[in-house]
């Protein structure tokens, strides 16, 4: 294949001879030379309209009408158009017109793949999967040729599923305007072929029956098989291999082979038959001696239980790992070898001898030489920590540990120019003569720090200059770190890249600069050919509105092509929540072109969602609820399901109708709403129209039917602050009383209010779900008014503030305040008792069970609600154990009170029919972080909880005054358990 | 000379298109034109003296050795290694040019296969590149055993042996150009594997038009 060599030997050898040849041939003669030098008078393309612009077509023609024709200019023009991308095949021929040329430019255009559908999709595979089969890529070039492919790709992928028959045709449609390709599949899936047995091979020591069972081919639920079998799909056949393969893990055969050997295919009854090669493999044996090490443990560290395969390497790894586990466990001196052996050809006996004798603990962390960082900052990025009760009793400490903090921190110093900084360790075992001490030194030498004396910035156009330094972190007098010039690498090429210069390069040199330990940094920039959108081309669009997309796409043609317009927009069309897959691309992406065609292929989403939950809450919520019995409730326990379904993009708009339910013991509520997100085409504006029926008995003095309407409409003002306003109409009847209905007729009455209210909130704090700094306020103000068809009218005001103070680096006091107020302002002379608040409990007050708190009927002791509410709480939040486990010292206190002028800050309650002063509490909780926020448990103990009056007798002894009063109290002593900070 | 351009003129119709080139293959973005691989075929017949052959088959095969000429000088761009210059392409062109009598002759051969002297140059230039850096790229990785060599010298041995059973040299006399041959073997198909390898990985398009 060294094809030009034998034409250098030809050289070298040639015989002299040959000159006299006779060497004349008609296929020499160069007919197109006889154009060279002519007169162009004019240059056409064929066909006339092209992809390209004519004024951009002629700027890639080196010949020129009026100018002589050179023949390698023919060349370089094919060249040149070509190299855009817009055209398969190019050919340039030339006649006479009168005394000029005439030179035809012919093209066939290049097509790109566009916009793919897909009919008769039958899940497995959806249809992601199979235009993910098809390997056409959107906005890459189109060839027929490769469709023949990419439909055997595809049919492959429906057979893997079960479709043994599947057919598949397709259509590809031209559309000349953009050079795109619109393919569309016309899948004719046929039936789903059932599994109907299993053929199993191989050595296995488990019965045929129970390895069937495991693959989960068989129709069942749980442990029980019912007759028949399951349809076949690839991922069905890839779980049954794999439960099998674990099957055996289960029973130590580490290293079982499960594979697929074949697939029979019954036509007649459209059946499966698998045929599952097995060689359950020898019992792998992992034992430790010298210390136990659990099971769970040892799977954790021994790398052979999830490679499922044993070899030297990854016993050696696995040797590691024990090492590195009980060093963390304080045993540093821990020492692990092991011995692996086969008894027999069943058995491989894997033996790790563990030996560790004194469990130390970290005593102190010692670092020396610093001078440029403080202790404080080289300590806070340290993995290794000393011994710390409880969290770290030993301290956390490896030498692999140790090693990493040593680069982390030499990396530090070489980020902020120290080149030479050097770390070095030494680890005392019997730190200040104690035994069982450890201490580490660190010891940093820093060297010399360097600096940058001259920045140049070269290739960078004028105007872009001022911008750039302002951004770069290498610049004069700063620190010279290779990191600081990656990262202004990053943010230089970042910068063109958005603008439009998708093949920009960037390149640094470095030269000696004035004075010692300085340099001079040159950055040179090579932005290439700007490029900019010809069009967006949208594709995928069904039910949803054009406009609602493209008031989303912040692109337009003749803008710079932008990767970051293009992923904001990309962002901002997934955040309407209707669209499954959004992708982008731009079209003729290798092409050589000024302007490029950006696509968006938009897959919309199901129209419909369903929910399902199932749950319990275990509280204070029991107790009769017809009788007296327990006025502050007693334990109970109610199970809980609830059921959604949503209908997204509801009239193309990208709103959402959706309808919640939730039905329990003490609650039935449904709820249906209709969503507006970034109403009338504002992104910081949003509408939620909603209509709420709700039959709740959570409130233990009585039953309430509550339907409400309601109109709200979102302003998120910036990151931090949001106003929404709200109009709300409500009808709430009350029932089962426990409170004498004679004795409080106005408060029990029905009641249909109308409310307009507004809610500010300014939220700063770091993490909402698990805050260590920041402030979060509320204010929310409400007006009920006749105008707004209320019978009864009054005002209220509800604020909330609460902060995050970080202690050190792990430790956060956490302070919260609210504060309540319902003013009458006219209509009955009471406020209703549904309109009154209630509180007490995880989020208020933790002295109280679940809306416990305030003002109780003098004669049967049940909550009444109240008019004003103040409350504060103080959290002191600290890790426990590990990472994950937290703990939380708590104060809080506060109250429900009748009036406003009842709040009272007063400790002691001053007989049973005393409300009207401040419950405290005291505290510890536990916290367990979880992906959706931690887990909560509280135990709170209130020294001065409530006591009052309870009733003991019937409604009717009620209202004739013939019960006997009892003397009731809120336990000292409450538990809470739930999801989430308290605030 | 320019006899006979006025006379092919007077022969072209007015009216009458003729192709003057087209797309033959494509690399990825670059094209090898119908001109490229007449013109290669051309200079090819120059030097060896023949009459040129421009049939389908012919055609196919100078863009197949266009292509891989293409691949490995493409190659060559990327690398930092000291290739040929237009100089040493002159030293060759010389040589070329020593086989004729005169700078006429030479000129009139040069006329008659319708190439130029900077094509010729070029296209010398173009196969020196591409020939040093194959003996760059892929001989550091032939390694040679004594085993090898001596597997290889059996074989030529049973070759010269039905040739000339007289004169088979000893493995000593004959090692060095056994070694040089088996060299320049393997490094032949070190270069056969990575232009398949590199073939498959670029989109190489022939348009079969220009091959009929």
């Amino acid at each position: 294949m060294l094809v030009f060599l034998p034409l250098l030997i030809g050289v070298a050898i040639a015989p002299p001879a040959w000159a006299q040849h006779d060497l004349q041939n008609d296929d020499l003669k160069n007919t197109a030379a006889a154009y060279e030098g002519r007169l162009v008078g004019r240059i056409d393309f064929d066909p006339p309209d092209q992809p390209l612009p004519r004024a951009q077509l002629d700027q890639l023609l080196p010949m020129h009408a009026g100018a002589s024709l050179k023949l390698a200019d023919v060349h370089t023009a094919i060249q040149n158009l070509y190299q855009t991308g817009r055209f398969e095949s190019i050919s340039i021929s030339a006649f006479n017109e009168g005394s000029t040329l005439v030179l035809k430019i012919s093209t066939e255009l290049s097509y790109f793949v566009g916009r793919i559908t897909l009919d008769g999709v039958a899940e497995p595979p959806n249809r992601g999967q199979l235009t993910a089969a098809s390997k056409l890529e959107l906005g890459t070039p189109f060839a027929d040729n490769v469709m023949e492919q990419a439909v055997q790709n595809m049919v492959e992928r429906m057979r893997a599923n079960g479709f043994r028959n599947a057919n598949i045709d397709y259509k590809v449609n031209r559309v000349p305007a953009t050079e795109e390709v619109d393919i569309h599949f016309d899948i004719r899936a046929g039936n789903r072929a059932r599994f109907d047995g299993v053929t199993l091979t191989g050595k296995f020591d488990r019965t045929p029956e129970s390895i069937v069972h495991a693959t989960h081919w068989r129709r069942g639920f749980l442990f029980l098989t019912f007759p028949g079998w399951r349809f076949a799909t690839e991922s069905r056949v890839a779980v049954g291999l794999e439960s099998v393969r674990q099957a055996f893990q289960k029973g130590d055969h580490l290293e079982a082979q499960v594979t697929l050997e074949k697939l029979d295919y019954h036509e007649k009854t459209n059946t499966l038959t698998p045929t599952v090669a097995i060689d359950h493999g020898p019992i792998v044996e992992v034992r430790t001696s010298g210390t136990k090490v659990s099971r769970g443990k040892l799977k954790q560290l021994i790398p052979v239980f999830q490679e499922r395969t044993v070899d030297r390497t990854l016993l050696v790894e696995g040797q590691r790992n024990l090492v590195e586990y009980f060093q963390s466990q304080g045993y540093f001196d821990a020492a692990v070898d092991f011995t692996d052996a086969r008894p027999s050809t069943d058995v491989y006996a894997i033996d790790y001898s563990i030996q560790h004798n004194q469990r130390y603990r970290l005593a102190s962390i010692e670092i020396t030489g610093n001078k440029f960082f403080s202790t404080a900052t080289l300590r806070e990025r340290m993995y290794v920590t000393p011994a710390k009760f409880p969290r770290f009793r030993y301290g956390r400490y490896s030498q692999k540990l140790l090693e990493r903090d040593k680069e982390t921190l030499k990396d530090l110093y070489r980020s902020n120019g120290f080149r030479e900084a050097a770390l070095e360790s030494k680890v005392d075992p019997n730190h200040r003569g104690k035994n069982g001490e450890l201490g580490v030194v660190l010891e940093v030498k820093e060297g010399p720090q360097w600096f940058v004396y001259k920045l140049d910035l070269e290739g960078v156009p004028e105007s872009d200059i001022p911008y750039l330094r302002s951004t770069l972190q290498s610049g004069t007098d700063e620190p010279f770190s290779e990191a600081n010039i990656a990262a202004d690498r990053d943010t230089i090429l970042s910068y063109y890249y958005n603008n439009g210069y998708p093949d920009a390069t960037f390149d640094w040199t470095q030269t000696p600069g004035a004075g010692a330990n300085r340099v001079n940094l040159k950055y040179t920039l090579r932005p290439g050919k700007r490029v900019y959108v010809r069009s967006v081309l949208l594709h995928g669009l069904e039910t949803t509105k054009q406009s609602l997309v493209n008031n989303r796409i912040t692109l337009n043609p003749g803008d710079p092509l932008s990767q970051q317009r293009v992923a904001a927009s990309q962002q901002k069309l997934y955040d309407l929540g209707i669209f499954s897959k959004v992708q982008t691309a731009i079209q003729n992406p290798s092409g050589d072109e000024d302007q490029k065609y950006v696509l968006f292929q938009l897959d919309e989403a199901r129209r419909y969602s369903f929910t399902i939950g199932f749950g319990a809450q275990l509280a204070r919520i029991g107790g009769g609820v017809t009788s007296f019995d327990d006025p502050a409730g007693s334990t109970g326990f109610s199970p809980r399901v609830s059921l959604g379904i949503s209908r997204l993009n509801f009239l193309g708009l990208g709103h959402t109708v959706s309808l919640n339910t939730l039905v329990s013991t003490i609650e039935q509520r449904a709820i249906l709403t209709y969503l507006a997100p970034q109403f009338i085409g504002h992104e910081k504006l949003s509408l939620t129209v909603s209509g709420l029926f709700d039959n709740a008995n959570d409130i233990r003095t009585f039953h309430q039917q509550r339907a409400e309407g309601s109109v709200q409409l979102a302003q998120r003002v910036s990151r931090q602050y949001t106003l929404q306003y709200r109009f709300a109409i409500r009808h709430v009847t009350i029932s089962d009383l426990k409170i004498s209905s004679e004795l409080i007729p106005l408060l029990s009455q029905p009641v249909r209010v109308g409310i307009a209210s507004a809610t500010f909130i300014q939220d700063r704090r770091d993490d909402p779900i698990n805050s260590h700094r920041g402030i979060y306020n509320t204010v929310d103000i409400g007006i009920a008014l006749p105008q707004f068809a209320s019978q009864t009218d009054f005002t209220r005001l509800l604020f909330r503030n609460s902060t995050y103070h970080p202690i050190g680096k792990d430790i956060v006091i956490a302070r919260s305040l609210q504060f309540g107020y319902i003013q009458r302002i006219g209509g009955p002379p009471e406020i209703p008792l549904a309109e009154r608040w209630f509180s007490g409990g995880s989020t208020s007050n933790r002295a109280f069970p679940d809306n416990q708190a305030g003002p109780r009927d003098v004669e049967t002791g049940f909550p009444l609600g109240g008019n004003a509410l103040l409350f504060h709480s103080t959290e002191l939040r600290f890790p426990l154990i590990g990472d994950n486990l937290g703990g939380v010292l708590f104060h809080d206190m506060g109250n429900i009170y009748d009036k406003i002028q009842d709040i009272n800050l007063r400790f002691r309650q001053r007989n049973l029919q005393d409300f009207d002063y401040t419950v405290q509490s005291v505290g510890f909780g536990v916290r367990y972080r979880t992906p959706i926020g931690p887990i909560r448990a509280d135990f709170s103990f209130s020294p001065n909880a409530p006591r009052f009056f309870g009733f003991q007798g019937t409604y009717q002894q009620l209202i004739q005054n013939q019960g006997v009063l009892t003397n009731q109290k809120i336990n000292l002593f409450q538990f809470h358990f739930s999801l989430g900070q308290t605030y | 000379m320019i006899r006979c351009l006025l006379f092919a003129l007077l022969l072209l119709p007015a009216g009458r298109a003729e192709i003057l080139d087209r797309i033959a293959v494509t690399v990825a973005k670059h094209v090898i034109s119908e001109r490229d691989v007449v013109l290669d075929l051309r200079i090819a017949a120059f030097l060896d003296q023949k009459p040129a052959d421009l049939s389908g088959d012919q055609k196919r095969k100078a863009a197949d050795r266009l292509v891989d000429q293409y691949l490995l000088l493409q190659e060559a761009s990327t690398s930092r290694q000291q290739l040929p210059t237009a100089a040493d392409a002159q030293q060759l062109l010389d040589q070329v040019k020593a086989q004729y009598a005169t700078e006429t002759e030479y000129r009139a051969a040069l006329a008659r296969f319708g190439v130029t002297e900077a094509q010729l140059s070029d296209h010398l230039l173009n196969g020196i590149r591409a020939l040093r850096f194959t003996d760059l790229r892929f001989r550091p990785e032939v390694q040679l055993s004594d085993d090898d060599l001596h597997e290889y010298y059996d074989s030529m041995a049973a070759q010269w042996r039905r040739a000339n059973p007289a004169q088979v040299p000893t493995f000593e006399a004959s090692r060095d150009q056994i070694e040089k041959l088996l060299t320049d073997q393997r490094v032949t198909q070190a270069l056969d594997r990575w232009l398949g390898t590199t073939r498959s990985e670029t989109q190489i398009l022939y348009k079969e038009e220009v091959f009929k």
